[in-house]
Parts: structure tokens; C-alpha cells; sequence
């Protein structure tokens, strides 16, 4: 039994060691890049989705008519009375909540 | 007043939104998404308006200013997994107030394409009520002939619903399948399609409705319900007829295209309900009703004249118009009531995205009455909505 469980965790700890040193270490600018590109490319998807969907039944609102919590809550009710598939939403959800917010407001979001 | 947005734009517009969430990446903003919104959330949102009716019937005319109706709707979140929402209708009518609760339920976000929704919830039978009655996105001063409280279109239900969209990229389907305590029998014979708290019957009504967004613009729609009705016991008690059940079964289609400055819809209902033994108001005993159809439907178009280049100030105004039928066999007295043909043509002026003033004339035939009787109605309208 112990012999048993001895080289299961040798083979477990040989494996993690070379699955660790088969890949290069993340390269934090990198990972931020990509961040930046998923979360363009879902605003993105998210303006286009408002413009579809929303003007479906009543005039589009202004971006800036709203607070980011108070979008989260109305994207939300409209996923019920729309159907609105969930990624879509999230898509118009991530438009409208960067939207509502000033840039001057996010760049310098301590006023310094 | 100027408009703040275009209601419909175009391609130029959505590229124009596309590269301005890049810019607004680009510029920094990032870190506004990462404020997620807190774990719990609770809102006041809604809609009021206020009318003028002038209405001319032949014989006599009248004039008056209703009071406003004031319909907020309460929100509670709960992250993203249930939002709880009601919807009051608060008015004053006869010189009392009146508050009436439209929707009172509880939205669970199951899964990306399914949400639960359980309590009294807006019929999702049709367009026209569960999406456009608020008084601000109606384009019309009033609901189509038919439509509405009252009508052939069921308003509201208390039960369970599961609904959602999936996207088939392209196009999107869209699906709402409800169980719940389902119709009554009204004290004119007629079909009350709004939500009960009790059952009146062991039998729960289904009903539902599947969309298919061809193109984002252009939606088709099928709707149906099913379900028993029990007539009702007369006031004096039991007599020499028994009350009976009944089958209850309506189908209908909707269409709503809304490219450019255009908004045209348009929506079809048919009903029918089995011979049924019940009760009227005021009746003495029991009475024995045959097979009772309707149908209602009516097209509507408006066109926001935002494009019409060199008229800068027609940019916030919109043409209307409507026609719809409510047809009534198997029940004379509610045919003479409610049957009729309706014409509306308006102007809306928009002051903001959700701040409107609408002008409608109406033209009313009311097909079932006798020649005696008021066959025609006039109504002018007024009616300043906002949606907040």
C-alpha cells in the first residue's frame, strides 16, 4: 500500500514539474493586452447588440441617462421581457456600463 | 427640445458605436468595468402619462382631462442570479384612487439561453401588452382595438414561465412557455384573460409564445394558450341548469419590422372557446351559451421623420397610423359592446428618447349594434408620456 501511494506521488509530482517547466513563465503585459483586446471586442459586440435589440420596441436612452448598477439591473429585466440570449446581454451590459461612465472620470479615477 | 439619440441607426451608426467602444478602451475606461455593479441592487423605474380625450358620438360630445396615471416598477437584484420586480398601476378614477398591481414575480437566471420566472408575470401571449403597454413606448394614445384589458389578448397570469433566446447566428429564436392558474369566465359571458391568485379548476393553462429575429430587425412571432373555463353559479344559487366547463383554446402571430426610421407590427388573435352553461351579471339562474369565437388584429406603422434632410425641425416628429378589427360571434350582448372597427392616425413629438407628446384622432365602428344605437365614435386624443 505504501509502496503504492509513494509512486503514484513521485509520477504525480514528476508530471507537475515537467508540465510547470514546459511552459514559459506569463508575461503580465501580454495577459493585459489580451484583456484589453477580449473586453474591446466585447464592447464592441455589445454596441452593435444595443443598437439591434434595443431599438426592437422603444427609442434607444442615452448611455449617460443611467448609472453602470442601475444599467446592470435594466439589462437584466430586459434579458426577461426581450429574450435576450445571456451573452448578448452581458455584450449590451459591458457597452452601457463603460458608456455611462465619463473617460475623464475613469482615467484619473482618484481626481489626482 | 432636441432629441438626445437617433431612435434607428443605421450601419454608419453601429460602426460608428463599434469603433467608439474601441476608443473608449483605447482612451482607458477599462477600469469602469471592472466596478462591477454591487451584490444587491434596488431601483424605482416606470412610466406616467396624462390625457386629453374630446370624443363626438353622434348624439352627444364631451371633453376632459384624466388624471395622470402614474406606473412605477420596483427592482431588487440579487447579483446575477434573481432579480425581483412589481409593477403598480396607480390612477384616480370615479374620484377614488386606484392602485393595481400589473406584475409582481421573481426572475431566476438559470442558464445563458433559460430564465425561471415564477409569480403573477405579464401574459407573454402576443406582442403588444407583455412589450409595448407602457404608455411611453406605445406608439398610439391607446391599445388596438381588442387588445388591452379587457380584450382578446391575455394580459397576465400567475404561474411559472421559462423563457429565453438562442442565438442561431444568424437570426435568433426566441421562446416563453408559461403554466399557470389560467382565465375565468366574466359576468357577461365573456373570457377574463388576467392573472387570478386561486384556481377555479384543476386544470393549469399553457401557454407561450416562439419568436424568430430573421434579421435583427425583423421579428415573427406564434403565440398560443390552452386551458378550461368553468362557468359561473348565478347569484340566486344553484337553479335548474348546472354550470360546465369549457375548452378554451387561442392562437396568434405577430410581425414587427423596425429598420431605419420605420416601426410597423402587426398582430393576429384568434379564440375559441366551447358552448359553456354560465351565469350573467344579474341573471336568475344559469344560461346555456354556444361556441363562442373572436378575433382581433390590428397594423400599425410610424415613421420618425429624423432622416428627412433640410427640415431640421421635423427631425423629433412621427407620423402614426393604425387600423384594427375586434370581431365577436356567440355572445350578442358582448359583440354589441365590444366589436368594432378602429381607424387612429397621430403625430408624436419627441422631446426626449422617452419623453413624448402624442396626438391621435380615432375613429371608432362599432359593428354589432343596432342602427338605434351609438354606431360611431370620434375621439381626439392628447396625451404626454414619459418613461423615467
Amino acid at each position: 500500500m505504501f509502496r503504492t501511494l509513494f509512486i503514484t506521488g513521485v509520477v504525480l509530482a514528476a508530471g507537475c514539474s515537467s508540465a510547470a517547466l514546459a511552459q514559459p513563465a506569463p508575461d503580465p503585459a501580454a495577459q493585459a493586452r489580451a484583456a484589453e483586446d477580449a473586453l474591446a471586442d466585447q464592447i464592441g459586440r455589445g454596441a452593435e447588440a444595443w443598437v439591434d435589440t434595443c431599438a426592437r420596441c422603444h427609442n434607444m436612452r442615452s448611455p449617460t441617462e443611467m448609472s453602470p448598477e442601475d444599467w446592470d439591473m435594466t439589462v437584466n429585466h430586459m434579458r426577461v421581457r426581450a429574450n435576450i440570449p445571456g451573452d448578448v446581454a452581458e455584450d449590451i451590459k459591458a457597452f452601457l456600463m463603460m458608456s455611462s461612465t465619463p473617460i475623464e472620470e475613469t482615467e484619473n479615477p482618484d481626481g489626482n | 427640445m432636441t432629441c438626445l439619440t437617433t431612435k434607428r441607426p443605421g450601419l454608419l451608426a453601429k460602426l460608428m458605436t463599434t469603433a467608439a467602444a474601441g476608443c473608449l478602451v483605447l482612451a482607458g475606461a477599462a477600469p469602469a468595468l471592472a466596478q462591477s455593479a454591487p451584490d444587491t441592487s434596488f431601483r424605482v423605474t416606470g412610466f406616467a402619462d396624462a390625457s386629453f380625450v374630446y370624443l363626438d358620438n353622434g348624439i352627444t360630445t364631451s371633453s376632459e382631462f384624466t388624471s395622470m396615471k402614474f406606473t412605477p416598477i420596483f427592482q431588487f437584484q440579487y447579483q446575477d442570479l434573481v432579480l425581483f420586480e412589481a409593477e403598480l398601476e396607480i390612477e384616480n378614477a370615479g374620484g377614488e384612487t386606484e392602485v393595481a398591481l400589473e406584475y409582481a414575480q421573481a426572475d431566476f437566471f438559470v442558464h445563458p439561453n433559460a430564465v425561471i420566472v415564477v409569480g403573477r408575470f405579464l401574459s407573454p401571449f402576443g406582442q403588444f401588452f407583455e412589450r409595448l403597454h407602457p404608455s411611453w413606448i406605445n406608439r398610439m394614445a391607446d391599445t388596438p382595438a381588442g387588445f388591452g384589458h379587457g380584450g382578446l389578448q391575455p394580459i397576465s397570469e400567475t404561474g411559472i414561465q421559462v423563457r429565453g433566446g438562442i442565438d442561431l447566428d444568424p437570426g435568433t429564436f426566441t421562446y416563453s412557455i408559461a403554466l399557470g392558474n389560467g382565465p375565468r369566465v366574466g359576468e357577461e359571458g365573456d373570457t377574463e384573460l388576467e392573472a387570478f391568485d386561486g384556481d377555479d379548476n384543476d386544470n393549469k393553462a399553457i401557454s407561450g409564445r416562439f419568436g424568430l429575429l430573421v434579421i435583427p430587425n425583423l421579428e415573427l412571432g406564434a403565440s398560443f394558450l390552452t386551458a378550461k373555463v368553468v362557468g359561473l353559479e348565478a347569484e340566486a344559487g344553484p337553479g335548474l341548469i348546472e354550470p360546465t366547463e369549457a375548452d378554451l383554446f387561442q392562437w396568434g402571430t405577430d410581425f414587427a419590422y423596425t429598420g431605419g426610421a420605420w416601426d410597423i407590427r402587426g398582430e393576429y388573435i384568434r379564440s375559441n372557446r366551447d358552448p359553456i352553461n354560465t351565469a350573467v351579471e344579474h341573471a336568475v339562474d344559469v344560461e346555456e351559451f354556444p361556441t363562442l369565437e373572436s378575433t382581433a388584429w390590428y397594423v400599425q406603422l410610424a415613421y420618425r421623420l429624423s432622416g428627412t434632410p433640410g427640415f431640421p425641425a421635423l427631425a423629433n416628429v412621427e407620423p402614426t397610423l393604425r387600423y384594427g378589427e375586434y370581431d365577436i360571434t356567440g355572445n350578442h350582448e358582448l359583440a354589441e359592446h365590444s366589436a368594432e372597427n378602429r381607424w387612429d392616425v397621430g403625430v408624436n413629438y419627441w422631446m426626449t428618447p422617452s419623453l413624448v407628446a402624442k396626438t391621435v384622432l380615432q375613429r371608432r365602428e362599432f359593428t354589432a349594434r343596432a342602427p338605434d344605437e351609438v354606431t360611431e365614435e370620434t375621439r381626439l386624443i392628447v396625451q404626454v408620456a414619459y418613461g423615467f
